[in-house]
């Protein structure tokens, strides 16, 4: 006979060994980052001295100075801010609008754009990096940041999907007021949809800071002027020159991964609600 | 009579404003994405590089491709990324959050850190992978040394570097696994009730609650995952400029070509190489070989959620 | 299904806008160049104050792929220009990044005279990157007898010439650290690869655990084994005529030596050291520089790092050893010139190929050759006192002498040779592979090259 206690009991063990497990796979989850600081704290020679030791034998703070030195960091911030800034600009005028379009008018081509959506997402870059190349080189547009920031103002699949998932969410009865009090679609748009779409648009806001503060591709094919670099560029860059310093290499990365981080904590909950909803990556 | 002109007038309105509203979407499309298609297309069948015009020399670039063993490869590596990474990745996903979506203590805590990862720029988290890869002096190694397990050389050994990058996605899985625990929280817990009135153990409400429940989120995930496998990147052009410095010139796919990815070869092709006309029909491949792969899981998609009765 | 179908709608709608499309971006593309006239006469105006401001002298733009002491080295040299001459004035940027630089010069914002080792040359070269320079040469009746043949020929190709040389010579000779073999019982260096196998054989030291600490065989770096080491056995990736031979006997002789090596250690051990040397390499935990490995196959610029970064080091540098048989292989190694070229596109010519002349004349090269630590491609520098007072250098001259040095071959598909060689190097390297096999596999693998 098996009794209530007997259960609690089992609960109790079964409770235990989940929280153990989870536990454990926080710690592997984490360890990248111990390694990441731990390292930027400790000499190149004492990180290539055996045995291995997660924490640094003797502490210095020598690889953040000599890493700034060499990657010229708030001026590669400054270039990475004003891209993120720009970006985010573009994916909060273009967004909206075409998940309005998508969401909350009825036309013949909210079904076709809504299948090409998908469509354009499986486009690999490497299909569109050459013949995009050959056209901003023809501009003369390499070497500034036009192309990294110009797509933005036309939308992007990914966030669109998102916008328009949340903007399907909001009820009609208010715009059909709306309709009745003589607003045109322009003005529902930017009086009743728009300010009911925060929580989305800070989403997207975010999806496209990370985008923006993260790209590599891009810069890398077309920022070639070194005062032009972005920070992810000077970090390979840096990378490149110094691939055997590994603590000054963990010093660049941590100070490029802490505004991230940053970043990241404030704003954790809109993240969290923009990849729930969306089920997309950043 | 009436009725059906104003519907008409009605219907006109809102085809100009819904044109209108995804204007600079349909613009962004033809020039973001139509242009690129078509001119890569054209591009496929020339030859040229980055200072010469695309000259016309007809099917060549694809006989080249067909008879290039790095092609296939690259091929070969990018599809174990696509069908050994993608799948553990989202088992391991699906475990995570059937394991997280219960848990009570320290919950926002928990997901802060799985989820962290995630957010962390590539160049970054690749960066402290490769140095934990590192045989001698990486963590990795000298953590399974203490369990008396002898490392391998990971990203130097060709046996091993592509479950280096399995073992660096799984870090990764944060995403996935935050989408999934989402929607097993979902599931109303009134069919648990239900279903263990009627007796049924924990494997019966696995398998026919949980699972239904929560397939469709898993089989986009899957779509999303398998596209992005193809496009399978950065990652590894991280790892290779890393062990060679900025060497130039060099166009190196890692250990024996083993980490060699299909997107990576393109690269190699266009900006190494020089032959662009090679890369951009390289690229149209990849593009055709993705878009066929979503059609198809699309179809079984469509499938497995009505085969579940699931809605 | 609906959707379903729409998806494939939208597909068909998107491949016919594709037709549709390619001939109205034709006319785009018209207006585009309009536009880049456009800018073109705006970036002249944007010009238009540095040249006032320094009236007459021309810009030149000079790329150089060198950083740390090494771009100091090319300021001395673009300096010692600027002050030669009032024409032009040259403005240097490092750029190690072969892919920037390929992007810039497709752009117009690219260089005018770019720094390229002969094997970049060859790529560069065969995909029509590079200005002919023969004219410039004709007309300024250029004495190609002041430099080495060698060095002229890596800047020639299809008998024009396409670069001049700065520096040149057989790059890749042999390090060894005399401390350790002398505790070996040894006071010479090895002149045969018999000899420095046996060497290494007591050289090496393992730990406790069989992993090794002391390495004798020069299995690192890996440019070094997959050329000098088998250089050494005669064995030739390429003939004169640029005809790749991949299944040479000396290569397999070679490999087998090397494999030989890798076996008795344990292939996992040995990757890993070559792993950590990779790693370390040039940096204070270099496993020559600490003492961890015997000999090493490398540059002339090793002394100045050993001076850096652990002057202490009792070393000695000798030609790379050759084989019983064939003694002569002694000192053979890649041929490696450093040379200035000129792009298509450079936008000011002329001032171009004088900054050319200089950087290869006898004060120019002096300065590149004498910072650097090179061995000279111009004859009148092989026996200058200065170059000569450079650490190690000497022998390295004298390797150059002796005239073994192999170039690069002039093959379109060069760099992708490699990229298949380091491939089937890696599959013997581990064991995966017979060097027979490897390497019979590679022939068929690069029949589609050109």
């Amino acid at each position: 006979m098996k009794t209530i206690q007997y259960y609690q009991r089992k609960k109790r063990v079964l409770r235990l060994l989940r929280g153990s497990m989870v536990f454990l796979l926080c710690v592997i989850f984490i360890t990248p980052f111990i390694v990441m600081i731990s390292t930027s704290f400790r000499t190149n020679s004492d990180a290539f001295t055996k045995p291995v030791s997660l924490l640094p034998r003797v502490w210095t703070l020598d690889n953040f100075p000599a890493a700034m030195k060499v990657i010229p960091y708030w001026k590669y911030m400054g270039n990475t801010l004003l891209i993120t800034a720009l970006s985010i600009i573009g994916n909060l005028l273009s967004t909206p609008m075409v998940a309005y379009s998508l969401a909350k008018i009825k036309w013949r081509g909210a079904s076709i754009i809504s299948g090409l959506l998908m469509a354009t997402m499986m486009i690999p870059y490497s299909v569109t990096m050459i013949p995009l190349y050959k056209v901003y080189s023809a501009l003369h547009l390499t070497n500034t940041y036009v192309p990294l920031i110009l797509p933005t103002f036309f939308g992007s699949s990914y966030f669109i999907i998102i916008m328009r998932q949340f903007m399907t969410g909001i009820s009609d009865s208010l715009l059909d007021a709306a309709k009745i009090d003589g607003a045109n679609e322009f003005q529902r748009y930017l009086r009743i949809v728009l300010p009911l779409c925060k929580p989305a648009m800070t989403t997207v806001a975010i999806y496209a800071f990370m985008n923006a503060w993260s790209d590599y591709l891009a810069p890398m094919i077309y920022i070639t002027k070194t005062e032009k670099l972005t920070l992810s560029l000077g970090l390979q860059q840096f990378m490149g020159e110094y691939s055997t310093d590994w603590a000054r290499l963990m010093a660049a990365a941590l100070i490029f991964v802490i505004p991230v981080v940053v970043f990241y904590i404030i704003f954790q909950r809109n993240f969290v609600q923009g990849v729930s909803t969306s089920g997309l990556k950043a | 009579m009436k009725k059906r002109v104003k519907q008409s007038v009605k219907d006109k309105r809102n085809n100009l404003n819904g044109f209108l509203f995804a204007l600079p979407w349909i613009i962004g499309f033809l020039c973001f994405s139509i242009y690129p298609l078509a001119s890569s297309l054209y591009y496929s069948f020339t030859s040229f590089s980055p200072v010469s015009d695309p000259v016309w020399i007809g099917m060549k670039n694809f006989q080249n491709i067909f008879q290039d063993p790095l092609v296939v490869k690259s091929l070969k590596n990018t599809l174990f990324m696509s069908f050994i990474s993608t799948p553990l990745n989202l088992l391991c996903a699906l475990c995570l959050a059937l394991i997280c979506a219960r848990q009570q203590k320290a919950k926002g805590v928990v997901r802060t850190i799985y989820f962290l990862p995630s957010v962390i720029p590539m160049v970054a988290g690749t960066m402290v992978w490769i140095w934990m890869f590192d045989p001698t002096y990486g963590i990795i190694n000298s953590v399974l040394a203490k369990l008396g397990i002898r490392g391998p050389a990971w990203l130097l050994d060709p046996k091993t570097t592509r479950w280096s990058l399995v073992m660096m996605g799984l870090w990764h899985v944060g995403t996935a696994m935050l989408v999934i625990m989402n929607a097993v929280q979902e599931v109303s817990s009134s069919y648990y009730e239900a279903a263990k009135i009627d007796g049924a153990n924990v494997f019966d409400l696995f398998f026919h609650i949980t699972i239904p429940g929560i397939a469709h989120v898993i089989v986009y995930q899957a779509i999303l995952n398998l596209i992005n496998s193809f496009q399978y990147f950065q990652q590894v052009y991280i790892i290779v400029r890393a062990s060679s410095g900025n060497a130039i010139g060099l166009a190196s796919g890692g250990p024996a070509n083993s980490i060699l990815m299909y997107p990576l070869y393109i690269f190699h092709n266009a900006f190494v190489y020089m032959d662009m006309g090679k890369a951009s029909a390289m690229a149209w491949l990849l593009f055709l070989v993705v878009a066929a792969m979503t059609v198809i899981m699309i179809k079984v998609t469509k499938r497995v959620t009505e085969g579940m009765g699931g809605e | 299904m609906r959707r379903y179908v729409a998806f494939t709608m939208a597909l068909v709608v998107a491949s016919a806008l594709l037709a549709g499309c390619s001939s109205k971006d034709k006319t785009e593309d018209n207006t585009n160049t309009t536009a880049v006239s456009g800018t073109a006469v705006q970036e002249s105006k944007e010009e238009a104050p540095t040249e006032s401001g320094d009236k007459t002298k021309e810009i030149v733009n000079y790329w150089h792929i060198h950083t740390g002491d090494e771009a100091k080295v090319e300021d001395e040299l673009i300096a010692a220009y600027n002050a030669s001459q009032d024409k032009y004035e040259v403005v240097g940027l490092s750029m190690n990044d072969q892919q920037k630089l390929i992007v810039a010069l497709s752009s117009d914002e690219g260089p005018d005279v770019i720094f390229s080792s002969n094997a970049n040359l060859t790529t560069y070269y065969f995909n029509g990157l590079l200005k002919d320079l023969q004219e410039y040469a004709d007309r300024d009746q250029i004495d190609f007898s002041q430099w080495t043949d060698k060095a002229i020929q890596a800047c020639t190709f299809d008998g024009k010439l396409y670069a001049m040389p700065e520096s040149g010579g057989s790059a890749i000779q042999m390090f060894y650290n005399k401390d350790l073999l002398k505790a070996a019982g040894y006071s010479e260096p090895p002149a045969t690869m018999e000899e420095l196998y046996e060497m290494s054989e007591k050289i090496t030291k393992l730990d406790g655990n069989g992993d090794i600490e002391v390495m004798g065989y020069p299995l690192f770096p890996l440019a070094s084994a997959r050329q000098e080491l088998i250089y050494a056995f005669g064995g030739r990736w390429w003939d004169e005529e640029g005809n790749l031979t991949p299944e040479s006997e000396g290569i397999l002789e070679s490999l087998h030596m090397n494999l030989q090596v890798r076996e008795k250690y344990g292939i996992e051990k040995v990757q890993a050291f070559v792993g950590t040397a990779n790693t370390n390499r040039y940096t204070e935990q270099d496993m020559f520089f600490t003492g961890h490995q015997a000999f090493r196959f490398d540059g002339a610029w090793l002394p100045t790092m050993i001076a850096n970064n652990n002057p202490d080091l009792n070393y000695g540098i000798a030609l790379v050893p050759g084989t019983k048989a064939h003694p002569e292989n002694r000192g053979a190694s890649r041929y490696e010139a450093g040379t200035v070229a000129m792009p298509v596109n450079a936008k000011c010519k002329e001032g171009a190929w004088d900054f050319i002349k200089f950087a290869s004349s006898h004060e120019g090269s002096k300065i590149m050759d004498f910072g650097r630590g090179m061995t000279p491609a111009r004859i009148d520098l092989m026996d200058d006192p200065d170059l000569k007072s450079i650490p190690g250098l000497e022998v390295f001259i004298e390797a150059t002498k002796q005239g073994n040095g192999i170039n690069y071959p002039q093959i379109k598909d060069y760099a992708k040779y490699v990229s298949l060689i380091d491939n089937a190097l890696d599959l013997v390297y581990n064991g995966y592979q017979t060097p027979e096999e490897a390497m019979a596999d590679l022939a068929e693998q690069c029949k589609g090259l050109e």
